[in-house]
């Protein structure tokens, strides 16, 4: 709630901006016209006042508003032509949209939100979108109507708003998050430390391969051992990345390495050059770095992508491994735990076979990170006796019986670090300011917000009458009657009004309205697209909920009637 | 003094490093001595914390003084830190370290050993067959294939420098070299031109003929070619060239039958059968290379090419038994030398974090302490122990962490609804069924969790839970319109699953 309240709604002109666009994008964008609401350094609101956008219209969406950011700073430029000129290919294919996310990505970090209306669809790509779009968040934040703003007198209140700011940066700072996992001797960060550290202190060469599902913290893990070698060792560590959704091709691969090593070494890279040339640049490169004692780290993303085709890159990187002169680590991170297999056999013969698997974290350890990222400092500006109560309230929430059912149910369907903080986070904006704690309820309230099944909550809002169409659908479809239409449905309302002798019973025109309006919210659709001339009457319908969906969601029904209960039990 | 010490905790410079790094080179070979100066294993423990090292320097006691001839190596200075505790200096533990990480050099694949046993016969079947090439002024091909990792490119390179030694003494034109390896052609028929490039250094290719023509019309006219050396060219993966029609690396072996041909052409590939497969018009003519196959190595001569790396190191850090268990189990997998080479570095390395602990103990202590005073006491005086072996437990646990595939391990950490969803994609597939789709599979999960009593999550969270597992390999999710009709296949072995959920009170698959 916190959030849209600090929201200020701001109209912005976007039709300067239109001129960006060519024909073909423009129609794509006005599929889904959204309006601007705000926009600043951090986040940019948007109102989606269309119902349903797809994958591709999203990215469209996301570009756009780069382009409102590109706008406001204008150093940005040089970086913002490559999204520029990938902007046409998006509307081509929808497999190119993830490259043009993660030039988004590198471009800058955008948090966005979006107020939209329920909408099932959109739901269900957002998956596809999180893996695409690691640094985006996605907050399904209700939407309350702008209350006035209450005079601040109290200081506790001013105090949570630090410690709200606090945890949220928190939570938002890899670094942090994976602080704890650096000390013990036998995680992930020191193993991989070890290797790198080898690497440059002893001058050899070495290759290793991060596997692990998503949103475990491989990439975040990396970066941390990145970062303190470069702090231990300035000067004689340069780091090549590569993604291989970016350069999976070859070609493309080494172009890039070659730009990138331009890059540190300031030389003049030729846009030019050969495939050939650049093997050849990068080993005497990999050669003078040696001899220099410069180690050259490879962080190869995506590996398994990288594994497709002839391999030429693998293959000559991991050559040059094999002779004394270079010194380089080449790092690999995939989600493939096959990622090793799908190499060539000499290919393979020249990687070292060491293998860092990362897991979702273990009770113990979630509740070790709970604990870590929660608990307040007390050596912060905060007052002490404020974060001694809230850490023993915090303490009292986390051995609570009720929490560790919350916890369990987070974890049964997706257990990684990722999903976790994102669940922390909804759960943080929903401490309640006033009393400055967390509460069960908090923890409790943001679960639904992550584990959201958007036909449920369509159903809450739906009226008995409704209900009655949906069950009677439902009675249609068990009874296999293969297509039926609005008329069929209310011959069976009436059947199931007579022989249950229910006391309500609604016209036809009244029924029809609840039809159209099951319609818009997408719970039965048309069989076909056929017959646009029909009337609604008379077309073929089908539900597009299921049974066990139905059933629950009359189960949560406030005060579903008696006799729905029945009736739906029946069907089962 | 103070400038000497200065001196040591300097970074240095970029170009310092390069003239040093020059300096240092022969060093870094397989035979490299090591210097006096044991450098504190602690140090390098301690890295993590450099940061903070860095604020206290002033506190600490200055360096032990030490002429700079005595930094053999830059790498040293970067290790070293200013505040390095001079008692340290010559302790055992350090000088075992020191050992540990010579050892590992040795074992290093990029370390090319001083000579290569055990191919032996290969190499004088490879000079012998140039020896007669060169003699006899006459052109001929020899095919070289073996499993990754059998030595076939170290011991070409060996036998084409004893063969220029050869030619040099004995007093024939030592052969132009062409040492080509063919992943770096962008295309296949690159390679005529580097042929004719080392051919004819001096001449401009015309544009007219390709360069494959060019060699052909030079290969087959009497006196052009008399004035020519002989070429050597050593193709390494040769099956890069391998094109639809096959007609380069047809060309290229073809170039060796011409009348006055004066190359000697040596491929290198792993198929055993490369030419048969992809030369059958060159089996008709009869000029079929000469096909020379590298063995993979036996457990034996695994254990004498160890020996033999390990014999330039004066002290013994394996068990005879651990490296006999890591010949033994690589040989009877793939006999890779690289492998045996990287295991048993792996292997050191266990041991060396076995010999840390005390170490890092230390750093947890320091921490805690705010790095206040812990270099002034006593508390860190170097456990003396003794100098510890690789045993066969340290070589059984490499050899599992190389063998071992990642994917039961990642079973048993799926989150209890994934685990679920493998079950029941097991218990579609045992019907017989290859592959099924989303929507079914809801179907046998909705069952299985109504069996365990387990709250279904609801098919949207199913069906990314399955994109989730496609992700990892485990399973292979199609593409389809709706999430509800993708078709998904499951990717890794139903006893896998079985193993790894056996004790995870999902009984129901038995």
């Amino acid at each position: 709630m916190t959030t849209v309240e600090e929201i200020v709604t701001v109209q912005h002109q976007t039709d300067g901006l239109n001129n960006l666009w060519t024909q073909e994008q423009r129609k794509a964008w006005q599929i889904s016209t959204c309006r601007v609401l705000s926009f600043g350094a951090e986040k940019i609101v948007v109102d989606l006042e269309k119902k349903s956008i797809s994958v591709e219209q999203f990215i469209i969406l996301c570009v756009f508003l780069k382009e409102l950011k590109r706008h406001e700073d204008p150093q940005n430029n040089t970086k913002q032509d490559k999204t520029n000129g990938r902007i046409s290919t998006l509307t081509v294919a929808s497999e190119l949209d993830a490259k043009l996310c993660l030039h988004l990505n590198s471009v800058g970090y955008l948090t966005l939100f979006c107020l939209m209306n329920m909408d099932m669809k959109w739901k269900e790509n957002i998956p596809t979108l999180l893996r695409y779009f690691p640094p985006f968040r996605f907050f399904p934040i209700t939407v309350s109507s702008p209350t006035a703003k209450k005079p601040q007198t109290m200081g506790r209140q001013t105090q949570a708003k630090e410690a709200l700011i606090l945890l949220r940066n928190r939570l938002c700072n890899p670094r942090f998050v994976f602080a704890p996992f650096s000390l013990s001797p036998d995680s992930n960060y020191s193993k991989l430390k070890f290797i790198v550290s080898s690497s440059v202190t002893e001058a050899s060469n070495n290759s290793a391969l991060l596997l692990g599902p998503r949103g475990c913290g491989k990439n975040a893990v990396l970066e941390l051992v990145i970062e303190d070698m470069l702090k231990e060792y300035p000067d004689t560590i340069s780091v090549i990345k590569l993604n291989g959704l970016l350069h999976s091709d070859d070609n493309c691969a080494l172009k890039e390495i070659a730009r990138q090593l331009c890059m540190e070494h300031q030389l003049l890279f030729s846009k030019m050059a050969s495939f050939d040339d650049n093997t050849e640049f990068m080993i005497s490169m990999l050669k003078e770095c040696g001899l220099a004692h410069k180690t050259v780290i490879f962080v190869l993303d995506e590996f398994d992508l990288f594994a497709q085709g002839k391999q030429r890159l693998l293959y000559s990187l991991l050559d040059a491994m094999q002779s004394l002169t270079s010194q380089a680590v080449v790092i690999g991170v995939s989600c493939r735990l096959d990622a090793d297999q799908l190499l060539e056999k000499r290919v393979r013969s020249r990687f070292s076979h060491r293998k860092l698997l990362f897991l979702p974290p273990s009770k113990e350890d979630l509740l070790r990170i709970l604990k870590h990222i929660l608990e307040l400092p007390t050596d912060s500006s905060l007052p002490h006796d404020y974060v001694a109560e809230f850490n023993s309230s915090l303490l009292n929430i986390l051995a609570d019986e009720r929490f560790k059912q919350v916890i369990d149910t987070l974890t049964n369907s997706d257990s990684t670090c990722n999903h976790l903080l994102k669940f922390l986070f909804s759960a943080v904006c929903h401490m309640n300011v006033e009393t400055g704690f967390l509460s069960i309820d908090n923890f409790k309230a943001a679960l639904p917000s992550i584990q959201r099944q958007p036909k449920l909550e369509c159903l809450k809002d739906c009226s008995i009458l409704e209900l009655y169409i949906l069950i009677c659908m439902r009675r249609l479809e068990v009874k296999e009657q293969e297509s039926y239409n609005f008329n069929s449905v209310m011959k069976e309302y009436k059947s199931i009004h007579d022989t249950f002798q229910t006391s309500d019973y609604y016209s036809r025109n009244v029924c029809l309205r609840a039809f159209e309006h099951l319609l818009a919210c997408e719970l039965i659709s048309f069989m076909d697209h056929r017959g646009h001339n029909q009337s609604i009457e008379f077309r073929p319908v089908k539900l597009l909920i299921s049974y066990h969906e139905l059933y629950q969601g009359l189960k949560s029904y406030r005060s579903c009637p008696a006799i729905l209960q029945k009736l739906i039990d029946r069907e089962g | 003094m103070p400038t000497i010490a200065l001196n040591d905790s300097l970074p240095l410079a970029a170009g310092d490093e390069l003239k040093c790094g020059t300096a240092v080179k022969p060093g870094r070979s397989a035979e490299t001595c090591f210097t006096g100066d044991a450098t504190p294993r602690k140090r390098k423990m301690r890295s993590d914390s450099a940061a903070e090292d860095n604020q206290i320097t002033t506190t600490t006691p200055p360096p032990k003084p030490c002429t700079p001839t005595k930094w053999k190596s830059p790498r040293r200075c970067v290790d070293d830190s200013p505040i390095s505790p001079p008692f340290f200096e010559l302790s055992e533990i350090c000088i075992d370290t020191e050992q540990l990480r010579a050892v590992k050099e040795a074992l290093h694949v990029s370390s090319v050993p001083s000579m290569v046993v055990c191919r032996e016969d290969e190499q004088k079947r490879v000079l012998e067959f140039c020896k007669q090439c060169i003699e006899q002024e006459k052109a001929g091909s020899l095919y070289v294939c073996g499993c990754p990792g059998t030595g076939k490119s170290l011991s070409i390179e060996r036998v084409k420098e004893s063969l220029l030694d050869w030619a040099k003494e004995v007093g024939y034109q030592p052969p132009d070299v062409l040492d080509v390896n063919c992943t770096s052609l962008t295309n296949a028929p690159e390679i005529f031109s580097k042929i004719l490039g080392k051919n004819l250094p001096q001449k401009k290719t015309k544009s007219a003929t390709s360069p494959l023509q060019h060699l052909q019309s030079l290969y087959s006219q009497n006196q052009q070619s008399t004035s020519m050396k002989m070429t050597l060219i050593i193709a390494d993966e040769l099956d890069y060239l391998i094109t639809k029609d096959q007609a380069v690396l047809h060309d290229l072996f073809m170039l060796t039958t011409f009348p006055f041909s004066r190359c000697i052409l040596i491929g290198i590939a792993n198929a055993i059968d490369l030419a048969d497969r992809f030369l059958p018009r060159l089996l008709s003519l009869n000029c079929k290379p000469v096909v020379l196959t590298f063995r993979a190595y036996t457990k034996d001569q695994i254990m004498v090419i160890l020996r033999q790396r390990l014999t330039a190191l004066p002290y013994n850090v394996f068990q005879p038994q651990a490296l006999e268990l890591c010949a033994r189990k690589v040989a009877a997998a793939s006999g890779d030398m690289r492998k045996v080479l990287c295991i048993c570095r792996s292997a050191i390395e266990m041991l060396e974090a076995e010999l840390m602990p005390s170490k890092y103990n230390l750093d947890l202590l320091s921490t805690d302490n705010g790095y206040s005073d812990d270099w002034t006491t006593p508390a860190i005086d170097p456990i003396k122990q003794e100098i510890d072996v690789v045993r066969i437990d340290h070589m059984a646990v490499a050899l599992s962490k190389t063998y071992r595939s990642p994917i039961v391990e990642t079973i048993q950490s799926l989150p209890q609804h994934q685990q679920i969803v493998l079950c029941s994609a097991v218990k579609l597939f045992r019907r017989g069924k290859k592959d099924t789709t989303v929507g079914e599979l809801s179907k046998s999960y909705l069952d299985i969790c109504k069996l365990t009593v387990i709250p279904p999550v609801g098919i949207m969270d199913l069906s990314s839970m399955c994109r989730v597992l496609g992700d990892q390999g485990l399973f292979k999710v199609g593409q389809a319109r709706e999430d509800k009709l993708r078709r998904v296949t499951l990717k890794v072995d139903e006893s896998d699953i079985a193993f790894a959920l056996q004790n995870s009170g999902l009984r129901e698959l038995e």
